[in-house]
Protein backbone atom coordinates (compact mmCIF):
# COMPACT_ATOMS: atom_id res chain seq x y z
CA UNK A 1 0.00 0.00 0.00
CA UNK A 2 2.47 2.36 1.01
CA UNK A 3 4.28 2.08 -1.91
CA UNK A 4 1.80 2.49 -4.37
CA UNK A 5 0.62 5.46 -2.37
CA UNK A 6 4.01 6.76 -3.00
CA UNK A 7 4.26 6.15 -6.68
CA UNK A 8 0.71 8.02 -6.77
CA UNK A 9 2.24 11.11 -4.60
CA UNK A 10 5.56 11.56 -6.85
CA UNK A 11 3.40 10.59 -10.71
CA UNK A 12 0.80 13.69 -9.37
CA UNK A 13 3.33 15.83 -8.34
CA UNK A 14 5.59 15.48 -11.65
CA UNK A 15 2.62 15.60 -13.44
CA UNK A 16 1.49 18.73 -11.68
CA UNK A 17 4.80 20.32 -11.18
CA UNK A 18 4.64 22.95 -13.75
CA UNK A 19 0.50 23.90 -12.97
CA UNK A 20 0.91 24.17 -9.15
CA UNK A 21 4.48 25.92 -9.91
CA UNK A 22 2.36 28.59 -11.79
CA UNK A 23 -0.93 28.56 -9.19
CA UNK A 24 2.05 29.06 -6.38
CA UNK A 25 4.33 31.66 -7.88
CA UNK A 26 0.99 33.83 -9.10
CA UNK A 27 -0.47 33.99 -5.93
CA UNK A 28 3.05 35.45 -4.71
CA UNK A 29 3.24 38.34 -7.05
CA UNK A 30 -0.61 38.90 -6.08
CA UNK A 31 0.58 38.84 -2.45
CA UNK A 32 3.54 41.41 -3.55
CA UNK A 33 2.08 43.12 -6.31
CA UNK A 34 4.70 46.21 -5.58
CA UNK A 35 7.34 43.70 -5.98
CA UNK A 36 6.42 42.70 -9.45
CA UNK A 37 4.92 46.19 -11.38
CA UNK A 38 7.69 46.99 -12.98
CA UNK A 39 7.25 43.85 -14.79
CA UNK A 40 3.68 44.11 -15.74
CA UNK A 41 3.48 46.74 -19.10
CA UNK A 42 0.85 47.43 -21.90
CA UNK A 43 1.23 46.27 -24.95
CA UNK A 44 -0.95 46.99 -27.28
CA UNK A 45 -1.63 45.12 -31.40
CA UNK A 46 -4.51 46.14 -33.52
CA UNK A 47 -4.98 44.59 -36.54
CA UNK A 48 -8.35 44.62 -39.04
CA UNK A 49 -10.69 41.54 -40.03
CA UNK A 50 -12.43 41.68 -43.36
CA UNK A 51 -16.16 40.00 -42.57
CA UNK A 52 -19.53 40.48 -44.03
CA UNK A 53 -21.65 43.57 -43.20
CA UNK A 54 -24.49 41.69 -41.53
CA UNK A 55 -22.15 41.26 -38.97
CA UNK A 56 -22.79 44.18 -37.35
CA UNK A 57 -26.19 43.03 -36.61
CA UNK A 58 -24.95 39.68 -35.37
CA UNK A 59 -22.29 40.15 -32.33
CA UNK A 60 -21.54 36.76 -31.59
CA UNK A 61 -21.17 35.34 -35.09
CA UNK A 62 -18.83 38.28 -35.31
CA UNK A 63 -17.17 37.29 -32.37
CA UNK A 64 -17.11 33.35 -33.60
CA UNK A 65 -15.50 34.95 -37.06
CA UNK A 66 -12.59 37.10 -34.64
CA UNK A 67 -11.90 33.58 -32.67
CA UNK A 68 -11.30 31.68 -36.25
CA UNK A 69 -9.50 34.33 -37.37
CA UNK A 70 -6.57 32.85 -34.67
CA UNK A 71 -7.68 35.88 -32.20
CA UNK A 72 -9.88 34.17 -29.49
CA UNK A 73 -11.37 35.13 -26.37
CA UNK A 74 -14.37 35.08 -24.05
CA UNK A 75 -17.51 37.54 -25.30
CA UNK A 76 -17.52 39.57 -21.93
CA UNK A 77 -19.93 42.45 -22.82
CA UNK A 78 -21.62 44.13 -26.33
CA UNK A 79 -22.09 47.07 -26.70
CA UNK A 80 -24.19 48.17 -29.65
CA UNK A 81 -25.80 51.34 -31.04
CA UNK A 82 -26.94 52.74 -34.33
CA UNK A 83 -23.43 53.78 -35.37
CA UNK A 84 -21.36 51.59 -33.74
CA UNK A 85 -20.68 47.98 -32.55
CA UNK A 86 -18.25 47.30 -29.47
CA UNK A 87 -17.18 43.30 -28.33
CA UNK A 88 -15.24 43.09 -25.32
CA UNK A 89 -13.62 39.52 -25.89
CA UNK A 90 -11.36 38.51 -23.13
CA UNK A 91 -8.63 35.93 -22.38
CA UNK A 92 -6.47 35.04 -19.39
CA UNK A 93 -3.58 38.00 -19.36
CA UNK A 94 -5.33 39.99 -22.91
CA UNK A 95 -8.15 42.34 -23.70
CA UNK A 96 -9.37 42.39 -27.11
CA UNK A 97 -12.01 45.26 -28.34
CA UNK A 98 -13.59 44.49 -31.28
CA UNK A 99 -15.26 47.86 -32.91
CA UNK A 100 -17.25 47.51 -36.09
CA UNK A 101 -19.06 50.59 -38.08
CA UNK A 102 -22.71 49.83 -40.04
CA UNK A 103 -22.08 48.96 -43.92
CA UNK A 104 -18.40 48.05 -43.53
CA UNK A 105 -17.29 44.76 -44.27
CA UNK A 106 -14.08 45.10 -41.81
CA UNK A 107 -13.95 44.73 -37.77
CA UNK A 108 -10.98 46.42 -36.32
CA UNK A 109 -9.74 44.27 -33.13
CA UNK A 110 -7.16 46.13 -30.92
CA UNK A 111 -5.98 43.73 -28.46
CA UNK A 112 -4.02 44.80 -25.12
CA UNK A 113 -1.66 42.18 -22.86
CA UNK A 114 0.51 43.59 -19.90
CA UNK A 115 3.04 40.39 -20.17
CA UNK A 116 3.82 37.65 -18.72
CA UNK A 117 3.70 38.35 -15.16
CA UNK A 118 0.42 39.45 -15.57
CA UNK A 119 -1.07 36.49 -17.52
CA UNK A 120 -0.30 34.05 -14.90
CA UNK A 121 -2.19 36.58 -12.48
CA UNK A 122 -5.50 36.24 -14.99
CA UNK A 123 -4.76 32.48 -15.41
CA UNK A 124 -4.84 32.02 -11.70
CA UNK A 125 -8.54 33.45 -11.38
CA UNK A 126 -9.58 32.07 -14.71
CA UNK A 127 -11.61 29.00 -13.97
CA UNK A 128 -15.13 27.22 -14.82
CA UNK A 129 -16.59 25.31 -17.61
CA UNK A 130 -19.24 28.11 -18.46
CA UNK A 131 -17.42 30.01 -21.10
CA UNK A 132 -18.16 30.49 -24.90
CA UNK A 133 -15.01 30.70 -25.72
CA UNK A 134 -13.93 25.83 -25.53
CA UNK A 135 -9.77 27.10 -25.06
CA UNK A 136 -11.28 28.93 -21.69
CA UNK A 137 -13.51 26.13 -21.09
CA UNK A 138 -10.14 23.55 -21.47
CA UNK A 139 -8.32 25.52 -19.01
CA UNK A 140 -10.99 25.05 -16.39
CA UNK A 141 -10.86 21.19 -16.72
CA UNK A 142 -7.38 22.21 -16.36
CA UNK A 143 -8.12 23.91 -13.03
CA UNK A 144 -10.19 21.12 -12.11
CA UNK A 145 -6.88 18.48 -12.40
CA UNK A 146 -5.04 20.46 -10.39
CA UNK A 147 -7.60 21.33 -7.79
CA UNK A 148 -8.65 16.99 -7.60
CA UNK A 149 -4.75 16.53 -7.50
CA UNK A 150 -3.87 18.88 -5.39
CA UNK A 151 -6.02 17.55 -2.58
CA UNK A 152 -5.05 13.93 -3.88
CA UNK A 153 -1.00 14.83 -3.21
CA UNK A 154 -2.34 16.17 0.31
CA UNK A 155 -4.23 12.61 1.28
CA UNK A 156 -1.60 10.40 0.15
CA UNK A 157 1.00 12.72 1.77
CA UNK A 158 -0.86 12.68 4.88
CA UNK A 159 -0.83 8.80 4.76
CA UNK A 160 2.25 8.50 4.01
CA UNK A 161 3.49 10.42 6.73
CA UNK A 162 1.03 8.69 9.58
CA UNK A 163 3.00 5.45 8.40
CA UNK A 164 6.46 6.83 9.24
CA UNK A 165 6.88 6.45 13.09
CA UNK A 166 10.01 8.80 13.05
CA UNK A 167 7.94 11.80 12.05
CA UNK A 168 4.81 11.39 13.30
CA UNK A 169 4.63 12.79 16.75
CA UNK A 170 6.60 16.43 15.90
CA UNK A 171 4.21 16.29 12.82
CA UNK A 172 1.30 15.84 15.01
CA UNK A 173 3.01 18.67 17.25
CA UNK A 174 2.32 20.89 13.94
CA UNK A 175 -0.71 19.57 12.50
CA UNK A 176 -3.03 19.62 15.20
CA UNK A 177 -2.23 23.20 16.08
CA UNK A 178 -2.39 24.59 12.52
CA UNK A 179 -5.44 22.68 11.62
CA UNK A 180 -7.50 23.49 14.84
CA UNK A 181 -6.73 27.20 14.94
CA UNK A 182 -7.15 27.28 11.15
CA UNK A 183 -10.04 25.55 11.24
CA UNK A 184 -11.77 27.83 14.16
CA UNK A 185 -10.78 30.83 12.34
CA UNK A 186 -12.50 29.77 9.49
CA UNK A 187 -15.40 29.33 11.75
CA UNK A 188 -15.24 31.73 13.55
CA UNK A 189 -15.06 34.53 10.45
CA UNK A 190 -17.89 33.21 9.02
CA UNK A 191 -20.02 33.60 12.20
CA UNK A 192 -19.16 37.09 12.88
CA UNK B 1 21.09 17.07 2.50
CA UNK B 2 18.50 14.44 0.77
CA UNK B 3 16.77 13.59 4.77
CA UNK B 4 16.13 17.25 5.80
CA UNK B 5 14.58 18.53 2.71
CA UNK B 6 12.44 15.62 2.82
CA UNK B 7 11.86 16.25 6.44
CA UNK B 8 10.81 19.78 5.75
CA UNK B 9 8.44 18.63 2.71
CA UNK B 10 6.45 16.27 5.14
CA UNK B 11 6.49 18.82 8.25
CA UNK B 12 5.20 21.81 5.96
CA UNK B 13 2.82 19.44 4.41
CA UNK B 14 1.06 18.68 7.63
CA UNK B 15 1.21 21.87 8.42
CA UNK B 16 -0.12 23.98 5.70
CA UNK B 17 -1.94 20.86 4.74
CA UNK B 18 -5.59 22.77 6.08
CA UNK B 19 -5.04 25.69 3.39
CA UNK B 20 -3.74 23.28 0.44
CA UNK B 21 -6.90 21.43 1.43
CA UNK B 22 -8.81 24.76 0.85
CA UNK B 23 -7.16 25.46 -2.00
CA UNK B 24 -8.08 22.33 -4.10
CA UNK B 25 -11.63 22.66 -2.76
CA UNK B 26 -12.11 26.52 -3.68
CA UNK B 27 -10.87 25.12 -7.21
CA UNK B 28 -13.10 22.41 -7.52
CA UNK B 29 -16.09 25.00 -6.17
CA UNK B 30 -14.61 27.82 -8.96
CA UNK B 31 -15.25 24.76 -11.71
CA UNK B 32 -18.62 24.15 -11.15
CA UNK B 33 -19.55 27.42 -9.76
CA UNK B 34 -21.47 28.66 -13.14
CA UNK B 35 -20.65 32.02 -14.62
CA UNK B 36 -20.73 34.80 -12.11
CA UNK B 37 -22.49 36.79 -14.92
CA UNK B 38 -25.39 35.04 -14.44
CA UNK B 39 -25.62 34.54 -10.85
CA UNK B 40 -28.59 36.19 -9.10
CA UNK B 41 -27.91 39.18 -6.93
CA UNK B 42 -27.29 38.31 -3.42
CA UNK B 43 -30.02 39.79 -1.37
CA UNK B 44 -29.05 42.64 1.11
CA UNK B 45 -30.34 42.54 4.73
CA UNK B 46 -31.58 46.36 4.85
CA UNK B 47 -31.18 48.38 8.29
CA UNK B 48 -30.90 52.15 9.21
CA UNK B 49 -28.97 53.56 12.10
CA UNK B 50 -28.98 57.54 13.66
CA UNK B 51 -25.85 58.99 12.56
CA UNK B 52 -25.03 63.08 13.11
CA UNK B 53 -22.31 64.04 10.21
CA UNK B 54 -19.68 66.39 11.24
CA UNK B 55 -19.95 69.06 8.33
CA UNK B 56 -16.12 69.78 8.20
CA UNK B 57 -15.75 66.26 7.49
CA UNK B 58 -14.33 65.58 4.04
CA UNK B 59 -15.37 62.81 2.20
CA UNK B 60 -12.32 60.42 3.31
CA UNK B 61 -12.95 61.59 6.58
CA UNK B 62 -16.46 61.30 6.61
CA UNK B 63 -15.82 57.24 5.65
CA UNK B 64 -13.32 56.74 8.41
CA UNK B 65 -15.60 57.87 10.70
CA UNK B 66 -18.71 55.70 9.56
CA UNK B 67 -16.11 52.90 9.46
CA UNK B 68 -15.55 53.65 13.29
CA UNK B 69 -18.77 54.19 13.98
CA UNK B 70 -20.54 50.78 12.34
CA UNK B 71 -17.38 48.80 13.42
CA UNK B 72 -18.39 46.02 11.22
CA UNK B 73 -16.89 42.60 11.40
CA UNK B 74 -13.95 41.88 9.48
CA UNK B 75 -14.46 44.97 6.65
CA UNK B 76 -11.38 46.81 5.68
CA UNK B 77 -11.87 50.75 4.95
CA UNK B 78 -12.96 52.13 1.52
CA UNK B 79 -9.80 53.79 0.17
CA UNK B 80 -10.05 57.09 -1.09
CA UNK B 81 -10.73 56.40 -5.01
CA UNK B 82 -13.40 54.46 -4.31
CA UNK B 83 -15.37 56.92 -2.47
CA UNK B 84 -18.60 57.89 -5.16
CA UNK B 85 -21.70 59.95 -4.36
CA UNK B 86 -24.87 59.34 -6.07
CA UNK B 87 -27.08 62.11 -7.81
CA UNK B 88 -29.04 62.40 -4.59
CA UNK B 89 -25.50 63.52 -2.86
CA UNK B 90 -25.45 60.46 -0.44
CA UNK B 91 -22.60 59.15 -0.20
CA UNK B 92 -21.68 55.51 -1.29
CA UNK B 93 -19.47 53.44 1.05
CA UNK B 94 -18.83 49.48 0.41
CA UNK B 95 -17.05 47.71 3.22
CA UNK B 96 -15.77 44.63 1.61
CA UNK B 97 -14.92 41.23 3.68
CA UNK B 98 -14.56 37.77 3.30
CA UNK B 99 -18.19 37.70 4.44
CA UNK B 100 -19.68 39.80 1.75
CA UNK B 101 -19.95 43.73 1.09
CA UNK B 102 -21.48 46.16 3.17
CA UNK B 103 -23.03 49.30 1.49
CA UNK B 104 -23.56 52.28 3.15
CA UNK B 105 -25.81 55.58 2.16
CA UNK B 106 -24.67 58.50 4.28
CA UNK B 107 -27.75 60.04 4.45
CA UNK B 108 -26.51 63.62 5.79
CA UNK B 109 -29.88 65.43 5.93
CA UNK B 110 -31.60 62.49 7.82
CA UNK B 111 -28.57 62.09 9.59
CA UNK B 112 -28.86 58.70 9.32
CA UNK B 113 -26.90 55.85 7.80
CA UNK B 114 -28.83 53.51 5.71
CA UNK B 115 -26.65 49.81 5.81
CA UNK B 116 -27.27 46.84 3.37
CA UNK B 117 -25.09 43.88 4.52
CA UNK B 118 -25.05 41.44 1.30
CA UNK B 119 -23.64 37.92 2.72
CA UNK B 120 -22.21 36.09 0.60
CA UNK B 121 -22.64 32.12 0.22
CA UNK B 122 -20.49 29.53 1.77
CA UNK B 123 -18.71 29.06 -1.47
CA UNK B 124 -17.39 33.31 -2.63
CA UNK B 125 -16.49 32.74 1.33
CA UNK B 126 -14.35 29.98 1.04
CA UNK B 127 -12.90 31.84 -2.14
CA UNK B 128 -12.15 34.82 -0.54
CA UNK B 129 -10.60 33.34 2.49
CA UNK B 130 -8.45 31.32 -0.39
CA UNK B 131 -7.39 34.59 -1.45
CA UNK B 132 -6.82 36.36 2.01
CA UNK B 133 -3.37 37.77 1.69
CA UNK B 134 -1.52 40.05 4.06
CA UNK B 135 -1.47 43.08 1.87
CA UNK B 136 -5.01 43.35 0.97
CA UNK B 137 -6.68 41.87 4.20
CA UNK B 138 -9.18 43.74 6.59
CA UNK B 139 -7.05 44.82 9.64
CA UNK B 140 -8.76 42.16 12.27
CA UNK B 141 -6.60 39.90 14.60
CA UNK B 142 -8.64 36.86 13.26
CA UNK B 143 -7.95 37.77 9.52
CA UNK B 144 -4.67 39.09 9.73
CA UNK B 145 -3.76 35.39 11.52
CA UNK B 146 -5.81 33.71 9.10
CA UNK B 147 -3.91 35.42 5.77
CA UNK B 148 -0.71 34.64 7.60
CA UNK B 149 -1.75 31.37 7.19
CA UNK B 150 -2.75 31.35 3.67
CA UNK B 151 0.48 33.41 2.76
CA UNK B 152 2.78 30.85 4.57
CA UNK B 153 1.05 28.07 3.28
CA UNK B 154 1.59 29.94 -0.61
CA UNK B 155 5.68 29.35 0.35
CA UNK B 156 4.70 26.21 1.09
CA UNK B 157 3.50 25.09 -2.47
CA UNK B 158 6.27 26.66 -3.83
CA UNK B 159 8.07 24.87 -1.31
CA UNK B 160 6.60 21.63 -2.30
CA UNK B 161 7.36 21.67 -6.16
CA UNK B 162 10.97 22.55 -5.89
CA UNK B 163 11.71 19.84 -2.81
CA UNK B 164 9.40 17.62 -4.45
CA UNK B 165 11.74 17.78 -7.15
CA UNK B 166 15.20 17.54 -5.96
CA UNK B 167 13.26 14.31 -3.74
CA UNK B 168 12.96 12.83 -7.11
CA UNK B 169 15.99 13.62 -8.47
CA UNK B 170 17.84 12.83 -5.71
CA UNK B 171 16.48 9.34 -4.87
CA UNK B 172 14.25 8.11 -7.99
CA UNK B 173 15.26 10.03 -11.19
CA UNK B 174 16.19 6.55 -12.91
CA UNK B 175 12.29 5.59 -13.06
CA UNK B 176 11.13 5.61 -16.76
CA UNK B 177 7.40 6.30 -15.92
CA UNK B 178 8.09 9.66 -13.69
CA UNK B 179 10.51 11.17 -16.03
CA UNK B 180 7.99 10.23 -19.07
CA UNK B 181 4.98 11.71 -16.58
CA UNK B 182 7.42 15.06 -15.63
CA UNK B 183 7.75 15.69 -19.50
CA UNK B 184 4.25 14.74 -20.23
CA UNK B 185 2.89 17.05 -17.43
CA UNK B 186 5.38 19.88 -18.00
CA UNK B 187 5.08 20.04 -21.89
CA UNK B 188 1.09 20.04 -21.01
CA UNK B 189 0.81 22.44 -18.73
CA UNK B 190 3.55 24.47 -20.38
CA UNK B 191 1.00 24.24 -23.88
CA UNK B 192 -2.13 25.01 -22.54
CA UNK B 193 -1.44 27.91 -20.94
CA UNK B 194 0.20 29.83 -24.17
CA UNK B 195 -3.04 28.16 -25.97
CA UNK B 196 -5.21 30.00 -23.53
CA UNK B 197 -4.01 32.95 -23.57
Amino acid sequence: MYKLLRDVHLGLGLFLAVGLFVYGFSALEMGHNFAFKWMIKERWDKVELQVPPDSFHKPRELAQLVRQSGLHGDLTQIQSSSTSLTLSMLTPGTRRTVTMQPGEAKAVVASMNKGPIWTMNRLHHAAGLWHDDPRLNAWGWFVLLCSVGLMLLGATGTWMWWTRLKERRLGMMLMIPATVVGSALLVLIRMS
Amino acid sequence: MTELVKKLHIYSGVAFGLALFLFGVVGVYATFAGSPREAPPVQGLRRVVDYTVDPNFTDPQLARAVFDHLNIPHVAPVPDYALARNDAGELRLDFYGPNGRTRVWVQEKANKLEVIEERNDLGHYLINMHASLLLHAPRTFAVMLWSAYVELSIFALLGFVISGLYLWLATRRQLRWAQVTFVLGSVGSIAIMVWVT
